[in-house]
């Protein structure tokens, strides 16, 4: 589909990135010292430092992604939310104030407290790199999704804009401009959806003005001439959903029956809403293909029960298979949601910025709080998308902005500004636990250069630029993916990479470094392994059929966190217990 | 300060005190000794027992619950073939409340039975070792809501022995409320565990163990995996009460209550996601199509699949607010 960019989105977007920008700027003269730059001095107030974990956390996974998913897919994008904020439990009960107590910059400043050793430094650094590059890839995806209808412009402008923006930000002033940017977008989001939610609730439902047959088949085809929309060029006229709307006064993703056959149902509770849309028939939209390379859009009739369980998207169908093995690609997921929270290394730095572990758990509780109520949101955003005929069948990214847009072009030009500052909070964080990582853990510790505080928060912004760099590139290159699923990803590889260390570090004395780094080492190696060999990434990355992936993946799932968690733990204890430290002779 | 004060029992003879504790040692050695004789006939008759209590399910349920308060409270059985003989006959609901019921009348029987046959001997006998003076100060002689604490952390361990712990309480003068209070919060979670356990073999239409394996369509393999996440659980749960026990004993200073609620906290949310991660994985579907679980309408037209997930984000909020409020410390204390 084509967007048209209106003056108004323009200026509100424009308003917003530059107020985060000066911001940056204004706060980056505050922080001259290694301690200032990576650490914010460890003077955040608790209250802001947790809504700055929601800012830093509801990342473009949370808001586009999970949306998206509702929209398209029902309760399987809810049952994320539900994992994400499990994460923090963990977070919360196990390692939020032990990690404030051992460490200073980075997380492998914790996990090499009892050490002391290059090994540690250097297997924390890469894990935290590659963690980070992982997460950054979706947020760079849903910034370049973001700028398509906002501003009319393709996919990789977006990437570039939020790269360079970011960079700036993170080059200027590191922690201190890192932590406000998430608690204004964290504050932000929060409010704005809850407006959204208010809006779609005193909407309710309404089916179309005339009912969408079945064979009303939508077509579109990418060919040398360009797009064609229906056996016609696309223009401003002919987009994607220009004959729905002309037919029935809705696009895609509309209600079919509501209960009690009425047209429409006016304001309603939130509990009345789901219980609403459980007993209605919904209008969802069946991906096809023809031989021509024509992708067809057939309409589906769905009980809204149906909606509202798992199993509808592919990740989580196997849910409703009889067998065990379809079903370990689920466990396994939220698996890896429930222990990648804690395991995140833009979201452990984060700790080191208020001044104690008390403040370190009453931020937590803070963030718990606003997030909770964010994923809460999001269920109804979802429906709501689902339901009120603007969806874009070409991305699932979309969904959220586009409901906000049904509302009118400034409720739409707030809510993709309020997106975009999403994207640049969390991916500020992540660029910082990769800038730390670098320029404090390889650089000082364990290739032993001799750098001043100055020095060091120089190489920090080097290695920010580099990898503002690199999210670029790979922003471009994952263009098509649902950021939710690649979010998974990075789930399972910080759950499998550092959660055992962790946790051993924490609570098993005979722990070795000789542990930690297999561990670690085996944790980051097999998890990222086994996702690059999975049927999922064979088709969605290397471009396999869906049936050629799962002849010709290696592995019997696609989410390795139930394997490669234990094996992580499983190496921690042997490793250690052959690298007891021999008992001191007196 | 809710302080316990010293016993107003009066003071009483040598012979009379060595009589007792003689007693006293008996019942314990019998309380170890029958539960676990009693336990394995009970499941091993489970069958014919569960067919008794059934013919009149109602009058059954009652019964149970009477039998169940005194044997469990006397000694004579062990609480876990019980509970498991509730979630047999009742199934998971009706199977719980009658097991929770039975063992807080038991408490209170063991408790008030033991309190009689030593009288003030153990008491004594207590104040002549430091050590034991020190693990009955911890448990008898702090606040009212340190003791419930550590009576619910007590009973918490599936190894936990039920009627020598009651032993204990009586023996050493525990305030009684305050053991009414928290044995059946510490029973809670292994109760639960053998109800349900017992409801599904149950459900198969088994007489026995040894043949509900053979009835269910669930293989045997996904049985045992269930039971050892179980004990797993239990496992977790165990180790962070015997670690609190452990601070506790060690003196008032050593007790870091927000640490022990913290643990507990956790290991009770991790209990409801994956219980909400079970239900949607195995009691949701059969052949594709819904069949319960998270299909199930909770109120109003909401599933339970909603109502759940709900419940598991706002209750992670709720249990956050409960340890920092239990873990609140004066700012700049690195706690």
């Amino acid at each position: 589909m084509i967007y048209s960019a209106s003056v108004l989105s323009i200026v509100v977007f424009a308003a917003f990135v530059l107020a985060v920008l000066v911001l940056s700027f204004w706060l980056g003269s505050r922080a001259r010292s290694a301690g200032g730059y990576f650490a914010a001095h460890g003077q955040i107030g608790w209250f802001v430092n947790g809504i700055a974990f929601a800012g830093d956390y509801l990342s473009a996974a949370s808001f586009l992604g999970i949306c998206g998913m509702i929209a398209f897919f029902g309760y399987d994008g809810f049952l994320y939310s539900i994992g994400y904020l499990a994460g923090w439990i963990v977070a919360l009960f196990v390692i939020a104030e032990p990690i404030k107590r051992l460490g200073k910059y980075t997380l492998a400043d914790a996990l090499n407290s009892r050490f002391q050793s290059r090994g540690v430094k250097v297997v924390a650094a890469i894990a935290t790199l590659v963690i980070s590059l992982f997460y950054l890839v979706p947020q760079m995806v849903g910034a370049g999704a973001l700028v398509k209808p906002l501003l009319g412009l393709p996919h990789w402008a977006g990437v570039m804009m939020v790269g360079v923006a970011v960079t700036v930000i993170v080059a200027t002033a590191g922690m201190v401009s890192t932590t406000w940017v998430q608690f204004i977008k964290g504050t932000l989001l929060v409010a704005v959806c809850s407006v959204v939610v208010w809006m779609l609730l005193q909407r309710g439902f309404a089916v179309p003005s005339a009912p969408i047959a079945a064979d009303e088949v939508q077509r579109y085809r990418q060919s040398s001439a360009g797009l064609e929309v229906n056996g016609a060029p696309v223009s401003a006229d002919n987009q994607l959903d220009s004959g729905l709307r002309a037919r029935h006064g809705v696009g895609f993703g509309s209600i079919a029956s509501l209960p009690g056959g009425v047209a429409q149902t006016g304001p309603l509770g939130p509990v009345e809403y789901i219980g609403t849309f459980s007993a209605s028939t919904v209008t969802t939209w069946r991906k096809g293909s023809e031989p021509d390379g024509t992708t067809t859009l057939t309409p589906v009739d769905r009980a809204g029960s149906d909606l509202l369980l798992p199993g509808a998207n592919p990740t989580f169908k196997g849910v409703r298979a009889d067998g065990i093995v379809p079903k370990l690609d689920f466990i396994s997921l939220m698996l890896a949601l429930f222990l990648g929270t804690a395991s995140l290394p833009h979201i452990l730095i984060r700790y080191y910025t208020v001044k104690d572990a008390a403040a370190a758990r009453k931020s937590t509780v803070v963030g718990i709080g606003a997030i909770g109520v964010f994923y809460i949101l999001t269920l109804y955003l979802g429906i709501g998308a689902m339901t009120s005929g603007a969806l874009d069948p070409t991305d699932t990214n979309m969904s959220a902005p586009l409901l906000a847009r049904t509302f009118g072009e400034g409720l739409f030009a707030v809510i993709s500004a309020v997106a975009f500052t999403t994207v640049l909070g969390t991916v500020s964080g992540l660029i910082m636990a990769g800038a730390g990582a670098v320029a404090h853990d390889l650089l000082k510790d364990a290739f032993r250069m001799e750098l001043s505080d100055q020095q060091q928060v120089r190489a920090g912004k080097l290695a920010a630029v580099a990898l503002g760099a690199g999210a670029i590139v790979l922003g471009i290159l994952f263009e098509r993916m649902n950021v939710t699923f690649l979010v998974g990803w990075a789930f399972n590889v910080a759950a499998s990479a550092n959660l055992p260390a962790l946790v051993m570090l924490l609570f098993w004395r005979r722990t070795t470094k000789q542990g930690v780094i297999a561990a670690m080492a085996v944790g980051l190696v097999s998890s990222l392994g086994w996702i690059l060999l999975s049927a999922d990434t064979l088709e969605k990355v290397y471009g396999y059929s869906a049936a050629g992936a799962a002849s010709s993946s290696i592995v019997p799932f696609s989410q390795p966190a139930i394997i490669t968690v234990p094996l992580g733990f499983v190496t921690l204890v042997a490793v250690s217990l052959l690298t007891q430290p021999k008992a001191s002779s007196q | 300060m809710d302080t316990q004060q010293p016993t107003g029992d009066s003071p009483e003879s040598s012979a009379q005190g060595e009589r007792r504790l003689f007693f006293s040692s008996v019942l314990a050695i019998a309380w170890v000794v029958f539960p676990p004789l009693a336990g394995t006939y009970i499941l091993l008759r489970l069958g014919s027992i569960a067919e008794f209590l059934s013919k009149d399910i109602d009058n059954g349920w009652w019964a149970y619950v009477a039998v169940f308060a005194l044997t469990s409270g006397l000694g004579l059985l062990p609480t876990y073939s019980q509970s498991f003989l509730g979630g047999w006959v009742f199934g998971l609901k009706w199977g719980l409340l009658g097991a929770i019921l039975g063992f807080t009348g038991g408490a209170a029987i063991g408790y008030l039975f033991a309190r009689f046959v030593t009288g003030t001997s153990v008491d004594r006998w207590i104040d002549r070792h430091p050590k034991g003076r020190v693990i009955r100060d911890a448990l008898a002689r702090g606040s009212a809501g340190r003791t419930i604490l550590i009576i619910t952390l007590l009973r918490l361990p599936p190894n936990s022995p039920f009627a020598i712990t009651n032993l204990a309480f009586g023996a050493t003068r525990v305030p009684f409320w305050q053991v009414m209070i928290a044995t059946p919060i510490g029973m809670l979670p292994r109760t639960a565990a053998a109800c349900l356990l017992a409801s599904q073999i149950a459900s198969v239409g088994a007489q026995d163990i040894a043949t509900a394996s053979e009835k269910s369509p669930t293989p045997v393999w996904l049985w045992v995996a269930g039971v050892l996440v179980s004990v797993a659980v239990l496992g977790v749960i165990s180790r962070v009460a015997n670690l609190a026990l452990s601070q506790l004993s060690g003196g008032a200073s050593a007790l870091r209550l927000g640490g022990v609620v913290g643990g507990l906290l956790f290991s009770l949310y991790l209990i409801g996601y994956s219980a909400f991660v079970a239900a949607a994985a195995f009691d949701t579907f059969k052949g594709g199509a819904p069949v319960g679980g998270l299909a199930s309408e909770a109120f109003a037209g909401v599933p339970w699949g909603i109502v759940s997930g709900m419940a598991l984000i706002a209750g992670a909020f709720v249990l956050a607010v409960i340890y920092a409020f239990v873990e609140r410390a004066p700012e700049g204390d690195a706690a």
